[in-house]
């Protein structure tokens, strides 16, 4: 579903963010990202869905090499790939069911599928009463259901996260990771950044630690450390 | 790209709103600088339209008195044809008169209605040997003076006038609205880059979801095309005051005075309207496509 092939990544003024990084990532896989402040994960990510291009090396997701796509079918993989941030990134302008719909509406998605998906996905999440507020009446675990309800209500193919639970009290990020593993159990590819031991060591799934943009682990059914 | 009309229509508008002042801005200067445009069509047109008579050497026109007989114009011409300092005349009779009358007064009701082709009077075009500006005004005198002559209009007269103003037409009124039609380009991109920082929250999150460029593109655009049309509009309901002014700025006594004036045909405010329409849809979509390219590049 994933590969990258000696990817590397190089920002201005000679930083390293990612090194010769390979590795590959099966469908249905749940797969941490794990490592200190500046390892490089976040670069990782962003390589993903074609937010930043790699220095060198090549990604390949769902058997396409992304570097070679033209700009203009950039859009089409994105559908593919759904995107949970530490900020949730909802529009505090539209309500709860608003935001998750206008993941849809941007999309071209006819008005039925809108009217029914909708629905459905907020029930999955447990936000179905809350529909109608707004992000900044809903606690941090709720804005971040939201979030996780847009990216996975188009059904994408990856699911990417980045540090999702970074906001949220233990308890609450418990919530999050049950939903997190039950759109695993679907079927969906996730791929989450984290900095949360207690999680990765609980869940014993599958663990990649980056050190200085270079992968320095990558455990089946691993730990944090 | 599934384009949903509905969101288009709800994007378009909000922005609009939002950035009301903005707005405004660039409508009112797309507006001014597009009705300069258009007015410099009419006065453009209107001078060619009164120098046209003037072609292929003609130097003057004699006008004959609508009531001449046919001695009287027999006359006439033969002292034309008779003097030396003239190479050659042609006779305009009422008919032709006519015609050209109603070529420039077209979709002008009630000039023609009150205009007859018998009120017109016909004319010799006179081509002298010495075209100077001395020869020819000494010659129109003399005629203006001849029995049966209703009056002479000589070229220099007229088209130094008309050559004065569109001088001052071309490049005064010409460079004056190129600055302000760069200063409405100007600000229409700067409506939407703003109506678009507002908004990049939004836009990073339809990015993030797979929106087309097109897609989030084409609510920005609608945005300019819609202030350079408002403009335009304007500026068209302009150009017909501005053909009414001229009119009545004109002394349109009789039917000689409506042949040797300034006259604007109803289709100079045509070219002149769609010149001014183009102008407006150029310039929006030249505006907004510049304004929102950064989308090209993810
Ligand atoms: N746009 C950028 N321009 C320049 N340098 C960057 C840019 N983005 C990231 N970096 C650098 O790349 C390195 C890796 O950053 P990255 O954000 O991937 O780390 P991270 O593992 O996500 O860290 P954290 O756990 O703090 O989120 C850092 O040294 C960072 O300063
Ligand atoms: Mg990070």
């Amino acid at each position: 579903m994933i590969k990258l092939e000696n990817v590397s990544k190089v920002f201005k003024g000679d930083v390293v963010a990612l090194r010769e990084a390979n590795c590959d990532i099966n469908k249905g896989e749940f797969v941490f990202l794990v490592g200190p402040s500046g390892s490089g994960k976040s670069t990782m990510i962003r390589l993903l869905n074609k937010q930043d291009e790699p220095s060198t090396g090549a990604i390949y997701v769902a058997g396409k090499h992304i570097g070679e796509l033209s700009s203009w079918k950039v859009p089409y993989l994105r559908r593919n790939i759904g995107c949970v941030f530490q900020d949730y990134k909802l529009l505090s302008n539209k309500t709860v069911y608003e935001n998750v719909a206008f993941a849809l509406e941007v999309i071209g998605r006819p008005r039925h599928v809108v009217k029914t998906q909708v629905p459905a996905i907020l029930e999955l999440v447990g936000l179905s009463k809350k529909h109608k507020n707004y992000p900044d009446e809903l606690s941090g675990g709720e804005q971040q259901r939201v979030s996780i309800a847009r990216a996975f209500v188009n059904r994408p193919l990856i699911l990417l996260a980045d540090e999702p639970t970074g906001n949220l009290d233990p308890a609450t990020s418990v919530g999050i990771m049950r939903l997190l593993d039950r759109i695993n159990r679907t079927g969906t590819t996730v791929v989450m950044a984290t900095h949360d031991r207690s999680i990765v060591d609980t869940m014993r799934r599958r663990v990649i630690e980056l050190d200085r943009g270079s992968i320095v682990r990558d455990q089946a059914r691993g730990v944090y450390e | 790209m599934a384009l949903n009309g509905n969101y288009v229509f709800r994007e378009t508008t909000a922005n609009l709103t939002r950035n009301i002042t903005l707005t405004v801005a660039s409508v009112l200067t797309v507006f001014v600088s597009l009705a300069i445009v258009g007015t410099t069509v009419l006065v453009r047109q209107g001078a060619q339209n009164m120098t046209r008579q003037f072609e292929g050497g003609v130097e003057f026109i004699v006008y004959l008195d609508p009531k001449i007989n046919d001695q009287q114009l027999a006359a006439v011409r033969k002292d034309l044809g008779d003097n030396p300092g003239i190479r050659k005349i042609s006779y305009v009779n009422q008919e032709e008169t006519y015609t050209l009358f109603k070529k420039l007064f077209k979709g002008q009701e009630s000039i023609l209605r009150n205009v007859r082709a018998s009120d017109l009077p016909t004319s010799f075009k006179v081509e002298p040997v010495d075209k100077s500006v001395i020869s020819v005004s000494q010659l129109a005198t003399l005629y203006r003076k001849q029995a049966n002559v209703y009056d002479v209009t000589a070229a220099t007269d007229v088209i130094r006038e008309m050559k004065g103003m569109t001088t001052f037409v071309n490049n005064g009124l010409t460079l004056f609205a190129t600055f302000l039609l760069v200063a409405s380009s100007l600000l229409i991109l700067n409506t939407i880059r703003t109506a678009m920082f507002a908004r990049r929250r939004e836009i990073e999150v339809m990015k993030l979801v797979g929106a087309t460029n097109w897609f989030i593109r084409v609510p920005f655009m609608l945005e300019g095309l819609v202030q350079g049309l408002i403009g335009g509009a304007l500026a068209v309901g302009f150009v017909f005051l501005a053909r009414r002014w001229l009119d009545e700025l004109l002394n349109r006594s009789d039917g000689l005075k409506l042949l040797q004036n300034f006259s604007i045909a109803s289709s100079d405010v045509t070219l002149a309207c769609l010149i001014v329409v183009a102008t407006a849809v150029a310039l929006s979509v030249i505006s907004s496509a510049l304004a929102t390219r950064r989308f090209l590049d993810v």
